[in-house]
């Protein structure tokens, strides 16, 4: 039960902000304020939603960490242990970093007014930055230590904006037939930061899957690296969908009927494959690798 | 810059041996040894602790926990948690009961055992 909750946090605590992030980095380079000041205010209701949902699920990773580590389920309630945790150890301090910038984010979406994405962008890029120094990503010490986080920091940034900028694609696509002209520009920039991302992410996390498994080596048997597998394997079908989105499907959006909602469905299959990715390492990053 | 950027490079690509979760490399006294009284019950693991969820418990052959004190880190090395002897062992078989919290945030726990003659 514990273990279950605990993947779901992780799983919520994470996805929430990657999308938060994706999206308001895809407004904050769009090149177009007035568009991305539009859909940034249509989008608010989504990333308060999303920033809410990931404050409680960030704040009772604490708790449900002081259980595991004391065997005690009275632990999840007890201030000393609590503050024991948070302060003394290195899950505790990554959790700061993590809860800290998740609190702001969600102060910057809830305050009156609306937050430009860019700072949005940056509050989430901070809370993902919590979540990617934790975890395996801290296992090496000294100089690779360091660089072992700042490449784990650097696969989760590349995959949120993968997966978030298509939250501000999809509203691009549902109202392509009357904004086509605003949102092709803005489409083609996030084309190049798409394949920048793609390519980031894919080769941070081969570098990472590296990292963790040099030690223990390959095993069939290891639970961890059956979901890794399957990890792969989704991300594999994700970067074809997106192959096929780029160089099938946009090119042929004038003269195609087909395109738009093939794109359209293409998307939503990327979001929910990249979802279920997300998912998956919040399961098995729980797990010992060999 | 260059010899910096070479640094990172090379302290990543080097293929030193890490695992994540803390597992017991070295145990002193080793697992099943005979030794004369030991100044120092000392494990070394594979990853850095974290010593404020890390222990080291002794128990003798009738299974009663000895007071020792609390494991604390080697100075220098996280990856490494002793117990001082402030008086030496009698001769008997003892039981090394550990639980290591590792920087990845990951628990492990096991034991050795050895013989003071």
């Amino acid at each position: 039960m514990l273990a279950a909750a605990n993947v779901a946090c992780r799983f919520v605590s994470a996805l929430a902000p990657m999308l938060v992030f994706g999206a308001s980095l895809m407004l904050a380079t769009s090149g177009n304020a007035q568009v991305a000041q539009r859909l940034n205010a249509r989008l608010r209701p989504m990333l308060r939603g999303l920033a809410t949902i990931a404050l409680p699920a960030a704040l009772l990773l604490l708790s449900l960490e002081a259980a595991f580590i004391t065997d005690s389920h009275a632990a999840m309630r007890d201030p000393a242990t609590l503050r024991q945790v948070a302060l003394f150890t290195d899950y505790g301090h990554a959790w700061m970093v993590q809860g800290l910038f998740t609190s702001i984010l969600c102060l910057a979406l809830w305050l009156p007014g609306l937050r430009s994405p860019a700072l949005l962008a940056c509050l989430s890029a901070c809370v993902l930055a919590g979540v990617g120094i934790n975890g395996h990503a801290a296992m090496d010490e000294g100089l690779p230590g360091l660089a072992h986080m700042a490449n784990n920091v650097a696969h989760i940034l590349c995959s949120a904006y993968w997966i978030g900028a298509l939250m501000v694609v999809l509203p691009l696509l549902y109202s392509w037939r009357d904004e086509h002209r605003n949102a092709g520009p803005i489409m083609a920039r996030f084309s190049t930061l798409g394949h920048v991302a793609v390519a980031g992410s894919v080769l941070t996390g081969i570098l990472d899957t590296w990292l963790i498994l040099r030690g223990g080596g390959l095993s069939l048997h290891s639970r961890y690296q059956q979901w890794l597998a399957a990890k792969i394997a989704i991300v594999l079908a994700m970067t074809i969908l997106a192959l096929s989105n780029r160089y099938y499907w946009v090119p042929r959006l004038a003269s195609d009927p087909r395109a738009l909602p093939a794109l359209r469905r293409q998307v939503w299959y990327t979001v929910a494959a990249g979802s279920l990715a997300v998912l998956l390492v919040a399961l098995f990053g729980t797990l010992p690798p060999d | 810059m260059k010899k910096t950027l070479l640094a990172c490079a090379v302290a990543l690509l080097l293929p030193q041996l890490a695992w994540a979760h803390a597992h017991l490399k070295h145990a002193v006294p080793a697992n099943q040894s005979t030794v004369t009284s030991p100044t120092a019950i000392r494990g070394d693991y594979t990853e850095g602790l974290n010593i404020a969820f890390s222990s080291m418990t002794v128990a003798g052959a009738d299974g009663k926990a000895l007071d020792l004190g609390k494991a604390a880190l080697v100075p220098g090395n996280d990856k490494a948690m002793d117990l001082a002897m402030s008086k030496p062992l009698p001769a008997g078989h003892y039981t090394v009961t550990w639980h290591a919290l590792s920087k990845d945030g990951h628990k492990t726990e096991g034991k050795w055992s050895f013989t003071v003659k």
